[in-house]
């Protein structure tokens, strides 16, 4: 038998039970629709953290913080000064240090009001690091200041992206600090005035200029929240060669006799996207067993059309159909099944993830990562040709896994049996 | 379709050429619960081609049992049977359903599957032959035509009479120009004037184009269609009269 007779043979038995095959066919559609959105999504929020990491970090940059990434080990009491990057700087392909202030405080601008991060730094320091990023779009970035200029992230001037300013370069803009003095309540506040907007960088980062962070210079935060720890320590080397990112790295930590951490950033990507591909396994391998399911959905089915069909596969065999040409036509009515079924979920999959990434997934996650507002966060979903032709193939295989014991049992049937079959 | 030209020959003649079917000390037992029940006990048979056989018998006689052991449906507890010369159970399973290719089968209860229409149904065996759609729809028609159902083409079992139906199955067994036909109880479960008609059809196919014919009945005046009859009773022949 021809392999197209055996299918269009398949098709037309398909055809005939209209909605027990459409539900097998919706059981695979929903397993491969759950994988094919779980991986796009995946795919894009990957994508974004890579954008935003090269963004926020160049490869010759490391980060120096006593907070500690890894969430392991215990915090450490040790504190960094400000003018510590002195001392750094003196180390061998050290270009520039520069220390960073950071609190949550209160910002005032317009009519508006936002908890944000506000980052003391020193400005001539920071735009040699970020070059790409701390750079103004309104405005201009001044190189000699007093102390009320500020220079806002573009998240702030248009938190919405809808057209809606809460203020431009000239306006003031109110800080507010709140802390505990013993028993007391301290708030403390200053008007400053905008120098600068920063152009639209996206999303998050670690150390470098983020759209939601409100800049003032380092002289000005030290005063004003009263310390002179730094958070975190930027240095900028003159090389990207990884031997002596690391040896440089391992200097400054003994310089400080390990009571800090030096963050390498391409690691921190390399193990941010390590844990993104776990978790992106790990949905996928749930995924699959919805597949699973469906595959034994599949087998079911197969089994009862058998059972209905059987004096049809004596018929068949009185014809001189072989038994391979039997196994064929139900393995084939199985393998529709999973095309048509891994087609649909495709379609649905695709869609899930367009309209999740549309409406907010990625400002769910942006939100639920940082604690405040950090602006808009699109997640593009990412489907390849190899993901399609994957999951098509993982839906064939289930079926016919799961639609091979039924088609053997089929063929297997001794014609006399099947032809007196009631 | 090929017409052969109508020779007559007698039984002698035929006698001597090699038999199509020869069944030789066939029996066939089989257990019906624990019980296990003789169906076929010797039976000794030689059927030479352009026969047209009629094998009467009660129910329970055996009569399905020889027809389903003919054609190579089932397997002889004991005994040979040989078509064209070849023992048959010497094959293996796809042999054999090579061999059944090469016979055309005509059940009681019409065996058609139900979402074929009656073109699809005569397609159908050509089809498992690998025969292409073309050929496959230019013969259907032509058998539907033969078989009297020009304007039936495209029905499907449901919306045909019971006489149609094996009209439709007899051009199904036709397709692939058997060597013979094996009829159980064709004419079961029609009316008996249709039941004439088609018997007039299943005795010109005999007659004009020289296909051999082995019919079960339990119908006397079905029976007197065939050239020979063949009586069987607890699994034996026990008598045989030739027009």
């Amino acid at each position: 038998m021809k392999v197209v007779d055996i299918l269009s043979f398949g098709f037309n038995a398909i055809k005939r039970k209209k909605v027990r095959n459409i539900l097998a066919i919706m059981g695979v559609a929903i397993g491969i629709a759950a994988i094919i959105s779980l991986s796009a999504l995946g795919g894009g929020f990957q994508d974004m953290v890579d954008i935003q990491f090269q963004q926020g970090f160049s490869s010759d940059t490391l980060l120096i913080t006593t907070r500690g990434i890894d969430f392991f080990l215990p915090e450490s009491d040790f504190d960094m000064y400000i003018n510590d990057t002195d001392l750094i700087e003196e180390i061998e392909h050290v270009e520039v240090a520069a220390a960073q202030i950071q609190r949550a405080g209160l910002v005032e601008i317009g009519n508006y009001s936002f908890q944000l991060n506000v980052l003391g730094i020193d400005y001539e320091k920071y735009a040699e690091i970020y070059p790409d990023t701390f750079a103004a779009e309104n405005g201009s970035i001044p190189t000699v200041f007093d102390n009320e200029t500020v220079v806002i992230g573009s998240g702030i001037y248009n938190p919405w992206d809808n057209g809606t300013i809460t203020g431009f370069v000239g306006d003031n803009l109110n800080i507010t600090y709140v802390t505990r003095n013993g028993t007391l309540i301290e708030v403390k506040s200053y008007n400053a005035t905008i120098d600068a907007i920063l152009g639209t960088i996206g999303g998050i980062s670690i150390g470098g200029p983020t759209d939601s962070a409100v800049f003032i210079p380092l002289e000005q935060a030290e005063e004003f929240f009263e310390t002179s720890i730094a958070d975190i320590i930027l240095v900028q080397l003159d090389t990207d060669d990884e031997e002596i990112i690391k040896q440089v790295a391992r200097e400054i930590e003994l310089l400080f006799s390990d009571q800090i951490q030096v963050v390498i950033p391409t690691a921190l990507l390399a193990s941010i996207s390590a844990i993104i591909s776990a978790i992106e396994l790990f949905m996928a391998a749930v995924a699959m067993i919805s597949l699973v399911v469906a595959g034994v959905g599949i087998m079911n089915i197969m089994l009862t059309t058998i059972l209905e069909r059987t004096r049809e596969i004596g018929i068949l065999k009185s014809l001189g159909m072989k038994n391979r040409a039997v196994l064929a036509i139900f393995l084939a009515e199985s393998l529709i099944i999973g095309f048509l079924g891994s087609l649909t979920g495709i379609a649905l999959g695709w869609t899930l993830a367009v309209a999740l990434g549309e409406f907010g997934i990625g400002d769910f996650i942006a939100q639920s990562l940082s604690g405040t507002f950090v602006g808009q966060m699109t997640i593009t979903p990412v489907i390849s040709s190899s993901l399609i032709l994957t999951s098509v193939l993982f839906a064939m295989s289930v079926s016919a896994i799961f639609g091979l014991y039924p088609a053997w049992r089929a063929s297997r049937l001794k014609p006399v049996d099947a032809l007196r079959y009631e | 379709m090929i017409i052969i030209s109508q020779t007559e020959t007698t039984q002698e003649d035929t006698q001597q050429e090699t038999p199509l079917i020869e069944l030789i000390g066939l029996e066939k037992q089989y257990m019906l619960g624990n019980v296990p029940v003789n169906a076929l006990c010797g039976v000794n048979l030689s059927v030479a081609p352009g026969e047209f056989i009629a094998i009467l018998g009660p129910s329970g006689s055996g009569k399905s049992t020889l027809l389903n052991l003919i054609g190579a449906l089932d397997k002889p507890s004991k005994g040979t049977v040989k078509i064209e010369g070849v023992d048959i159970s010497t094959l293996n399973e796809s042999q054999l359903a090579g061999i059944r290719q090469r016979i055309g089968f005509v059940f009681q209860f019409f065996n058609l599957i139900p979402r074929l229409n009656a073109r699809e149904s005569v397609e159908l065996p050509l089809a498992i032959q690998g025969i292409s759609r073309d050929e496959r729809r230019r013969t259907a028609e032509q058998l539907l035509e033969i078989v009297g159902l020009k304007d039936r083409i495209e029905h499907k079992p449901s919306e045909l009479s019971g006489g149609e139906r094996q009209r439709v199955a007899i051009a199904r067994a036709l397709a692939n120009e058997p060597t013979f036909l094996l009829l159980d109880e064709p004419t079961g479960n029609i009316d008996s004037k249709t039941a004439k008609e088609l018997m007039r059809l299943i005795a010109e196919l005999n007659e004009k184009n020289n296909i051999t014919m082995i019919m079960i009945t339990h119908d006397r005046t079905i029976a007197k269609f065939a050239k020979r009859q063949i009586h069987l009773l607890d699994g034996k022949i026990v008598k045989e009269v030739s027009k």
